[in-house]
């Protein structure tokens, strides 16, 4: 029995008919079989395929008139094949589990990084903030000019100074409620070990203005704005759970916070977070007793009253502000000294930039896996070339082959859609993991939170939308170059030359073409995400091995706050330290112990005077003032600091002896240049001169990123009692640091460190209790995450580029199975068909390399502010991505080769 | 009203009749090629099944899977009540036309 024959009945009937016409078929060869002869039967079969074929369309148009009578029924229609394709598609692609998965995996990674950025986008910039009426909520943002600001440059201020606050309330009509907070810690005692609280002060207007009332109790009112009012407390869901296990009776129980009682009046509903989740409380903000020192900018919201647009809000702000702050200084600039943005967009704008190449960086990836996925349906639909052609042949309409095949791959990326929300959820929970740092508030800004509302990212319905969305694009998108080359088939070419399938084919040559400049295009775009996964690598490498100026291993470092108004005299509190640190000097494995006022990395600056006779050029007005920072004895040796010159502060530099000060290298050389400035008398505070006894190498002080700048030292004990920087110590910060530096891990230390302080001082907080290479790690968290992220983005996109080039040479080498036995046959040495192979496949990823470095030249602009110590053309980045990258291509191209040059030329010659 | 049955319809439907339970393609191609002497393709049969099935004359059913023949089944046509009427106009109009003609018929 003839297959061909039975295959073209097969194909030309309508599925529902195939059955049994090829049962009467059959049934009609044996008869004709048993009284003919088999010759005459096969005769007649070929014969009766012919009339079948000629028959099926009538038939096909019969029957359609038959079931559907005279409705006209299209949509039904329309879905009955669409279900017939969908089932045919399932069918054929289970048939081809690897290539399927292949396939769907690709799929999977692209679509799944898309989602997983998009559920970002998705809760920033698409999911109004959980207020009421969150469109309305804006903030007020100062344009500061540089020549007003205090570092020299253009600045971005939000809030608004305290003192001008109530100006600002009394004087808005745009604005119908406004509300102020600044941040502030407070000592829980009375219950246990004291513990150290962060919240906010906040106008008692704050919660009616976000419109969210607590869960319990109530939320504050104006008689919390007056002095001498009952101080009462919001607790946060999270501290009611955490410190007092939910009790309800929280309500009736004064709670003991600094020293000063305080009425909770009410709970936080559980996902309330205002104006972050690591706030634990909300206390009444009263002006008259803020303190008058310290930050005087305070952070501000306020609602828009009905009817009013955010541009007249802004021209009322500038009318106050002119009046607020005399005549415009903005008179020369374009730029408005005050706008008022929307709240949300004032949160997202400082990642915007970053999220815009996030998201850049997955639909690369998802471009990349495209191109790949349409290679892998190109090879496949130039296997299925004959199948094509006869179907062609037999009346099969292009579109109706063309509409399979379209269902086909929108099958496969369904299916990778579904895998890419799995991968997407994985990947949300990475991110939150990544991208939460238990950073302490001290730390420089921007570490502590590197997505904001990253808690809130969830999969919803817009997410699933979006990963459907892009899960039909990527199958449109992927059908393109199979399709194109559908319409090229040439039946009468394909069949006629069905037997010798030399690759000569003029569709082949053609589709050789779409292939090639494919796979050129993929290894570019890999080339441009390698470049800019290069470029953050390296940049956090340089940030993380920059000289720090410390030694941060092995020393942990905490805060001890005391309770207010308690050791205000200095003496006293001098004792409590000194003794503090002889008793964690004394723990097993301490080598050293310190205090400081300011630890690194906390971006704070106390500038203070430093005159030197010698200098009159750098007095007072003419250069900055360097920063000052308070230290105990030994703080600079248990922070690992070099001595360069002179010697470290010792026993001999207490209370009442010559005042001795210690400077860092910066500072003496920019007032002593190459001189050593040992034994200089200096002119800072108090009476007496000081003396400098000795240099230390510099400290990056605010961020890794910053140049050190110029610093001085001055010991805690020769403070004059009540001296004002002494009580600043306390109370910006919230109270001192401790350094202790050990021979092995220093965390095991914490519990005795504990009993120590709570042995002395019952009331005193131990807080922050931070490694300080946990400190260092967490202050470069922002961009190791943007480095961790794009790179593995760009190892993604580089293992998928390889897997397509090794695709397309493999494909090569099949195609030319039989010119490569030729040659080979007729003498072609091996490493020359090694050449052969090898040539085209570095043709075409140099091609894609060079197109791919020009294109990052261009597009890693975009990353210049996430950048360290490395601008965005950085050569050594560029030239070792491309010969990175084309290693991984060689490898790509060589193992086909190496396949080509073992071919037996017998064999390969005797290959259909 | 029906428009009259063509010769080749009347002769798929004879076979039909014939076959009762047993009609389907190869047999009713078999049925007439036996009978009438005429060698036909099987797809003539179908072509014009369709037509029948189309004007309601004959309805069809697929039948159980056969251990003959593969294991295909078979899809079986029988008359309807409209197609009997056909049927037994066509036989009757025929019959009329050749009454007292069956001598010089033969002779012919």
């Amino acid at each position: 029995m003839n297959r061909l024959a039975l295959l073209v009945i097969r194909l030309a009937t309508p599925s529902a008919d195939r059955d049994w016409v090829l049962g009467d078929t059959v049934e009609e060869y044996e008869a004709h079989a048993r009284a003919d002869g088999p010759a005459a039967a096969h005769f007649w079969l070929f014969r009766e395929a012919l009339r079948v074929v000629a028959w099926a369309p009538r038939h096909r148009r019969a029957i359609g008139r038959v079931r559907r009578g005279s409705a006209g029924l299209d949509v039904m229609r329309f879905l009955d094949d669409l279900r017939q394709d969908v089932r045919y598609s399932v069918r054929v692609l289970l048939q081809l589990p690897a290539f399927s998965s292949v396939v769907v995996l690709t799929l999977a990674l692209g679509i799944g990084a898309n989602t997983a950025i998009f559920s970002v986008v998705n809760t920033l910039l698409l999911t109004p903030l959980p207020y009421k009426d969150p469109d309305r909520l804006v903030r007020l943002v100062e344009n500061v000019p540089a020549e007003l600001s205090p570092n020299g440059q253009a600045l971005r201020v939000s809030g608004v100074e305290q003192r001008e606050f109530p100006a600002w309330r009394e004087q808005s009509r745009t604005l119908s409620h406004m509300a102020i907070y600044s941040p502030v810690a407070m000592t829980l005692s009375g219950r246990g070990e004291a513990v150290r609280l962060n919240g906010r002060r906040v106008s008692p207007a704050l919660f009616a203005l976000l419109g969210v009332p607590p869960l319990i109790g109530q939320a504050f009112d104006e008689r919390d704005a007056t002095s001498g009012a009952e101080p009462r407390i919001v607790l946060s869901h999270r501290a009611w759970q955490r410190y007092f296990a939910g009790d309800r009776n929280i309500l009736t129980t004064p709670l003991i916070l600094d020293g000063k009682s305080y009425v909770v009046t009410g709970v936080a509903q559980p996902d309330f977070d205002f104006p972050d989740p690591q706030t634990e409380f909300w206390v009444s903000l009263v002006p008259t007793e803020m303190p008058t020192t310290g930050i005087a900018r305070v952070s501000m919201i306020a609602r828009l009253a009905e009817g009013v647009s955010l541009e007249a809000a802004t021209a009322e702000a500038n009318v106050i502000g002119t009046q607020l702050r005399g005549s415009p200084p903005n008179g020369e600039s374009e730029q408005l000294r005050f706008t008022v943005t929307r709240a949300n967009d004032q949160l997202v704008a400082p990642v915007r930039p970053a999220l815009l190449v996030l998201f850049a960086t997955v639909v690369f990836v998802l471009l990349i896996a495209c191109a790949n996925v349409a290679n892998l349906l190109l090879a496949r639909s130039s296997n299925r070339e004959r199948e094509i052609a006869i179907r062609a042949a037999l009346g099969g309409s292009r579109g109706r082959l063309a509409r399979q095949m379209l269902t086909e791959t929108v099958v496969l990326a369904a299916a990778g859609g579904l895998a890419a929300i799995v991968i997407a959820y994985g990947s949300i929970a990475l991110l939150k993991t990544l991208s939460m740092v238990n950073a302490p508030a001290w730390l420089s800004p921007g570490s502590t939170a590197i997505l904001p509302r990253v808690d809130q990212v969830a999969i919803d319905w817009r997410v699933l939308l979006f990963a459907a969305g892009a899960s039909l694009v990527t199958g449109l998108l992927c059908s393109l170059a199979p399709l194109s080359h559908l319409a090229k088939i040439d039946p009468v070419h394909v069949i006629k030359d069905a037997t010798a399938s030399v690759a000569a084919g003029l569709s082949f040559r053609r589709q050789n073409l779409t292939k090639s400049a494919l796979v050129v295009a993929e290894i570019a775009l890999a080339t441009v995400l390698l470049v800019g996964a290069g470029l953050l690598g390296r940049s956090f490498v340089m940030l993380s091995s920059v000289p720090i100026g410390y030694d941060p291993e092995n020393v942990l470092t905490f805060q001890v706050v005391m309770p207010q108004g308690r050791l205000a005299e200095s003496q006293q509190r001098q004792a409590v330290d000194e003794e503090f640190l002889t008793r964690f000097r004394m723990l097993p494995g301490v080598q050293v112990a310190g205090a400081t006022n300011v630890l690194p990395l906390a971006p704070l600056a106390l500038r203070l005077r430093f005159a030197v006779p010698q200098r009159p050029d750098l007095a007072r007005g003419q250069v900055e003032l360097p920063q000052a920072r308070l230290v105990s004895r030994d703080y600079l040796r248990a922070m690992g600091v070099p001595l360069v010159a002179g010697r470290w502060f010792g026993e001999q530099d207490g209370a009442g002896a010559q005042p001795a000060m210690m400077i860092n290298r910066s500072l003496a050389r920019q007032y002593f240049g190459a001189d050593n400035p040992v034994g200089t008398l200096v002119n800072s505070i108090g009476p007496a001169p000081w003396q400098i006894i000795g240099v230390v190498d510099d400290i990056r002080q605010a961020t890794l990123d910053r140049e050190p700048a110029p610093q001085f030292f001055l010991d805690f004990r020769q403070l004059l009692p009540g001296d004002r920087m002494l009580q600043m110590t306390d109370s910006v910060l919230g109270g001192r640091f401790y350094v202790v530096r050990t021979n092995d891990d220093p965390t095991t230390l914490v519990p005795d460190l504990r009993s120590i302080v709570a042995q002395s001082e019952p009331d005193a907080a131990l807080t922050n209790v931070f490694t300080m290479n946990a400190l260092v790690s967490m202050s470069i968290a922002k961009p190791r995450f943007y480095a961790a992220l794009i790179g593995v983005l760009g190892v993604l996109a580089a293992v998928l580029a390889a897997i397509g080039i090794y695709g397309v040479i493999a494909y090569m080498v099949t195609r030319r199975t039989r010119e490569i036995g030729i040659r080979m046959a007729l003498g072609a040495p091996r490493p020359k068909i090694l050449a052969l192979v090898l040539g085209q496949g570095a043709a075409l990823a140099g091609l894609g390399i060079a197109i791919g470095l020009v294109g990052a030249l261009n597009l890693t602009q975009y990353l210049r502010a996430m950048l360290f110590g490395l601008g965005p053309s950085d050569p050594t980045t560029f030239v070792a991505v491309a010969l990175a990258f084309a290693g991984v291509a060689a490898l790509g191209c060589y193992l086909p080769a190496r396949r080509a040059t073992r071919l037996d030329p017998v064999s390969a010659l005797r290959e259909e | 009203m029906l428009a009259p049955l063509g010769e080749f319809e009347q002769m798929v439907l004879l076979a039909l009749l014939r076959l009762e339970a047993d009609a389907y393609g190869a047999t009713i191609r078999r049925e007439i090629e036996h009978r009438a002497g005429r060698p036909l393709a099987i797809s003539a049969v179908y072509t014009t099944l369709d037509r029948l099935e189309q004007k309601g004359i004959v309805r069809s059913r697929i039948g159980e899977p056969t251990p003959e023949r593969g294991g295909r089944r078979r899809k079986y046509f029988e008359l309807t009540a409209l197609g009997a009427r056909a049927v037994r106009d066509a036989y009757n109009a025929y019959a009329r036309m050749t009454a007292g003609l069956e001598r010089r018929l033969k002779a012919l």
